[in-house]
Formats: C-alpha cells, sequence, structure tokens
C-alpha cells in the first residue's frame, strides 16, 4: 500500500514540475500565445460544453479503432505464415521490411488520392483508416513473424513428438508460443496508429482530434490547441494502458505472467 | 509389435531382443558452406526394456546421435531401426525428454499430461491422465501452470506427458541438467522407480559419469567429434545403488580411463 502511494506521489513529481514550468513560462498569455495551465483548462471545459470535443475524439477513434483491427485481422495471420513457411519469408520479408521505415505521413499523398473517393465511408475517413492500417500493418507482420520464427524448437520438436502436427499444432502450440511477442506487437501498433491519426486529420478532413488542433491554429485559439493536445494525451494513455491490460490478462490466464 | 499398454513388463523378464540398432550412421551438418562432421560411424543396439547411458565429452554429438534415433535428425548415411522399421520420423511410439523442460508453459499440467492423447471423452482421458499425475506424485497440482511449479515438479510433468502416451522407448537428454543437486538425486531415484514399474527402453545421454553408473545397465561411451562409440559397458551392480561402494568406484574408473580424463582435482 505505502508502496504504491510512493509510485503514485513519485509519479506527480515529474507532472508537477512540468506543470510549474508550462505556468511560469506562459504567465500572461493570451489566447493566441501559447496558453497557460488556467487557459488550457479554461478551453477543455469549452469545447467539451460545446460537443465539438467529443464528436471529435469520436471521429478519431473510430478511424484508428477500423485501421488498426484490420491490420490486425490481415497481419496476424500474414506475420505468421511468413514466420512458418521459409520460402514465404524470403519471398515477402525484404519487401516488409523496406516498407516498413516509409513513415506513414509519407503514405497521405497516396492514400488520399488512391482512396480518398469515399465509396463505402466519408472520403476522409476512409484515406486516414487506410493510413492507420499502413502504419500498423508493418509493425504486426514484424512481430508476428519474430515471434513465431523464434519459438523454442523443443516446443515443436515437442509437438511432433506426440504426433501433433497441422492446423491442431497452429492452435495449441504456435499461436500460444508467439502469443505474448504479438501482443507486445499490437501494443506497439496501437502506440504508433494513435500518433499516426492525428496526424493524418490535419489535412483535408472535416473532424477528429488533429482536424480540432489545425482549425484551432487557423483561427488562433492556441488556448484550443492546447485543450486537444491533453485530450490527445490522454486518450494515448487509455488506449495503452487498455492494451497492456490485455496483454497482462491474456498472459496471466495462461499462468505465463511470472516468467 | 506388441507394446507394454496393459501390463508393464518387469525388468527382470527383460528379454535380450534388440530394441534399436544403430548401424554405421554418420552426421554431418553443413552450415555457411562449412561442413562440421559429428558422427563418424556409429554402431550401437540397444535391447529391449534395458536402460542404456551414452556418456561423453560436451559437444561431443550425444544429443545428435539421440535426435537421430527419434527421427528429429535425418542421416547422413547409416541406418537406424527400431523393431526392425526404419527411423523416418518422430513418433509417440519414443518420446523425448528435453534438458530444459519441454512442457508448454500455457498449458496446466493437466492439459500438458493430456496433450499427446488425441482426441478420446473427457473421462477417459481424465482417468489417463491422473493415473500418471499420481504415478509421479502430483496429485493436487493438476490445476497449476508451469510457472508455479518447481523445477523438479516440471521435470515429473515431462515425465507424465511422456508416459501418458504409452511410449516404448523414452529418450532422456540430460534430463537433470537444469536441476538443483538435491532434486537431482531425487529425480534419478524417480526416474529408475518410473523405469522398474514400466519396463520402457531408457535411453540417457549425460556427460555425468556418476549419473550414468548409478542409472544405467549399461554404459555407452563416446569419443570426441568426429564422434564414434569406443566402449560400451555392462554395470552389473545391484540397485539401489550406493557411489562409495568398491564396485561403482571402479566402473566410474575405467569410464574416466576411456574417456581419458585426470579427474582429480
Ligand atoms: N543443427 C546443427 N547445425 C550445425 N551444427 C550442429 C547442429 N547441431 C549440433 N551441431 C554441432 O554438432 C556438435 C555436437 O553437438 P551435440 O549437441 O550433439 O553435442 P552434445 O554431445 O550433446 O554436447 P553437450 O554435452 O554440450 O550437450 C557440436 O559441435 C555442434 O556445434
Ligand atoms: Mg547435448
Amino acid at each position: 500500500m505505502t508502496g504504491k502511494l510512493q509510485t503514485l506521489l513519485l509519479g506527480c513529481v515529474g507532472f508537477g514540475l512540468f506543470v510549474g514550468l508550462w505556468w511560469i513560462a506562459t504567465l500572461g498569455h493570451s489566447v493566441s500565445d501559447p496558453p497557460s495551465p488556467p487557459l488550457t483548462f479554461t478551453a477543455l471545459l469549452e469545447i467539451a460544453a460545446s460537443g465539438e470535443l467529443w464528436s471529435n475524439t469520436i471521429a478519431s477513434v473510430f478511424r484508428v479503432a477500423w485501421g488498426f483491427v484490420l491490420a490486425a485481422a490481415v497481419g496476424i495471420p500474414f506475420g505468421i505464415a511468413l514466420g512458418w513457411y521459409d520460402p514465404l519469408r524470403r519471398a515477402f520479408n525484404p519487401l516488409v521490411q523496406c516498407l516498413r521505415p516509409i513513415s506513414p505521413i509519407a503514405w497521405m499523398p497516396v492514400t488520399v488520392l488512391v482512396i480518398g473517393n469515399g465509396y463505402v465511408l466519408n472520403g476522409d475517413d476512409e484515406s486516414a483508416i487506410a493510413l492507420i492500417f499502413l502504419s500498423s500493418f508493418f509493425p504486426i507482420v514484424t512481430a508476428s513473424n519474430s515471434a513465431v520464427n523464434s519459438i523454442d524448437r523443443k516446443f515443436l520438436r515437442s509437438s511432433q513428438n506426440f504426433g501433433v502436427g497441422g492446423l491442431d499444432m497452429l492452435r495449441r502450440v504456435i499461436l500460444p508460443a508467439a502469443m505474448p511477442q504479438i501482443l507486445t506487437g499490437l501494443r506497439l501498433a496501437l502506440g504508433i496508429s494513435w500518433v499516426v491519426v492525428v496526424a493524418a486529420e490535419m489535412i483535408g478532413v472535416q473532424h477528429g482530434l488533429g482536424f480540432q488542433v489545425n482549425i484551432a491554429r487557423q483561427q488562433l485559439r492556441y488556448d484550443h490547441v492546447g485543450a486537444a493536445m491533453v485530450v490527445i494525451a490522454v486518450i494515448g494513455l487509455l488506449l495503452d494502458s487498455f492494451m497492456a491490460r490485455l496483454e497482462r490478462a491474456t498472459l496471466a490466464r495462461r499462468g505465463m505472467l511470472s516468467r | 509389435m506388441t507394446s507394454t499398454h496393459d501390463a508393464p513388463a518387469g525388468t527382470d523378464n527383460a528379454a535380450h531382443a534388440v530394441k534399436i540398432a544403430v548401424s554405421g550412421v554418420h552426421k554431418t551438418f553443413s552450415k555457411a558452406g562449412e561442413d562440421v562432421h559429428v558422427l563418424d560411424d556409429v554402431d550401437l543396439d540397444i535391447r529391449e526394456g534395458e536402460f542404456l547411458a551414452i556418456v561423453g565429452p560436451s559437444g561431443c554429438g550425444k544429443s545428435t546421435l539421440l535426435n537421430c534415433m527419434a527421427g528429429f535428425e535425418t542421416l547422413t548415411s547409416g541406418r537406424i531401426t527400431i523393431d526392425g522399421e526404419p527411423v523416418r520420423k518422430p513418433s509417440p511410439k519414443r518420446v523425448f525428454v528435453f534438458q530444459e523442460t519441454g512442457i508448454f508453459p500455457w498449458f496446466s499440467v493437466w492439459d500438458n499430461i493430456g496433450f499427446g492423447l488425441g482426441k478420446m471423452s473427457f473421462d477417459k482421458k481424465h482417468e489417463i491422465v491422473m493415473r500418471y499425475i499420481e504415478l509421479v506424485g502430483l496429485q493436487g497440482f493438476e490445476k497449476a501452470f508451469p510457472a508455479e511449479l518447481s523445477g523438479g515438479m516440471k521435470q515429473r510433468v515431462e515425465f507424465a506427458r511422456a508416459l501418458a502416451v504409452e511410449p516404448d522407448v523414452l529418450y532422456l537428454d540430460e534430463p537433470f541438467g537444469a536441476l538443483d543437486a538435491f532434486t537431482r538425486i531425487e529425480m534419478r531415484r524417480e526416474i529408475v522407480r518410473i523405469w522398474q514399474t514400466t519396463g520402457k527402453t531408457c535411453v540417457l545421454v549425460t556427460h555425468d559419469v556418476e549419473e550414468a553408473v548409478e542409472l544405467a545397465d549399461r554404459v555407452a561411451v563416446m569419443t570426441r567429434r568426429p564422434a564414434t562409440i569406443q566402449e560400451v559397458l555392462d554395470n552389473p551392480l545391484p540397485r539401489p545403488r550406493d557411489p562409495d561402494d568398491r564396485g561403482f568406484r571402479d566402473i566410474k574408473e575405467r569410464i574416466f580411463d576411456i574417456l581419458g580424463v585426470e579427474r582429480r582435482v
């Protein structure tokens, strides 16, 4: 208990210091300057009351959810297949590793051009989702690939030894053995997605937290910019702790937490 | 081939039929264009129901030989047969027990032991699993996960998992290497007891000469790489065996002589 309290108090030290310095640096600023903490807080209440905050948050989370889930749905099986079949890995891994370092932002013109026309959803949703997909797909594929590739040989041999092969082996040995590393990859990818969605919403969209930051900047309401940044931080934190919780719960259910 | 399904054969009536025949086995690994010649013309007959130990210097190819006998590795040349059938791939008829425990950390003790049992009704499976849990003395731990068990207990789970599929042959590759000294003694006693009650053919690989003499009916001594079997010693000492015993020390001495090791420090 005292340990927890201590962690909490120490954690507040960093925040306290940051807010303090921020406050001093922005003393006497108005809404068109970099905002002080009180101005930011008032702005936060304003955009929450006007409903802008909620609709923009929902728009961003919606895009991340779609892009991320699609990337996981395609990326995990693909990565596992790469990790399992050597010819497949040799055929596709160089390509994956080549595309992976391209910043998702650099893809933006391409996604807007190719799928920005709104065939199914709103046009701006589709290209943002495609961007999230691209930015989380490569880390997920890479994590799943290396997870399967690095499974301890004795587990595979045990499985063969007991006559467990094929899909049965995939379900009972390969997936559970690779799961911890895949989950870590998912968590990483979700973090990247959240960073990317805000950037993606800066251009050519009408909703989202990135849009909110941009529009506030154009209106010289830097207090609203600050408020949106606070919201971005909090939601990023929530997403990450959600993934961390999922990771721990999955491992704990399999008794693998205390390794 | 009849197996030991219903009535485990005692050791006393073990026929001296050859169970595993290794003849003229060569094994060369090719890595990055370089050939590593590991096994060089290995001949070895392992008898039905016996406990055979293979000792040799570190890196000489003991594990490689065992992997070949289990069907995990293919031979460069030569022949290994079990009951007259060439070994081509792994089979539940001969189960491998790994050095660092090979049980699955994501399965409970119960699921681990039932791993190789295939499709059968829950009741049947439960009966078999519980029988082997009892055999290795892990009653009450069936729901535990490996992470919650001690090293010795994990090794017991591994033995139970291997025995549950009723193999004819157990391959033991330094199964006690990762255990502390006390647990190791306990587990050696345990494996002898299991061997005596089930009558399996056991092939143990170790670099611990004392362990080999303590456990085995016969000890095969391997040379350095490229390795061959230098000599197979009979070990007729009655069980339980005492390492301080005169006869025990003599056999140990002879093995060290063959290995060419000066063991006084
Ligand atoms: N898959 C492999 N590829 C290339 N070389 C290998 C492979 N497996 C084993 N070797 C080589 O074969 C030799 C024998 O290895 P092995 O594991 O059989 O020795 P060992 O007698 O079991 O040793 P230890 O007592 O240390 O367990 C080693 O030199 C090792 O480097
Ligand atoms: Mg070895």
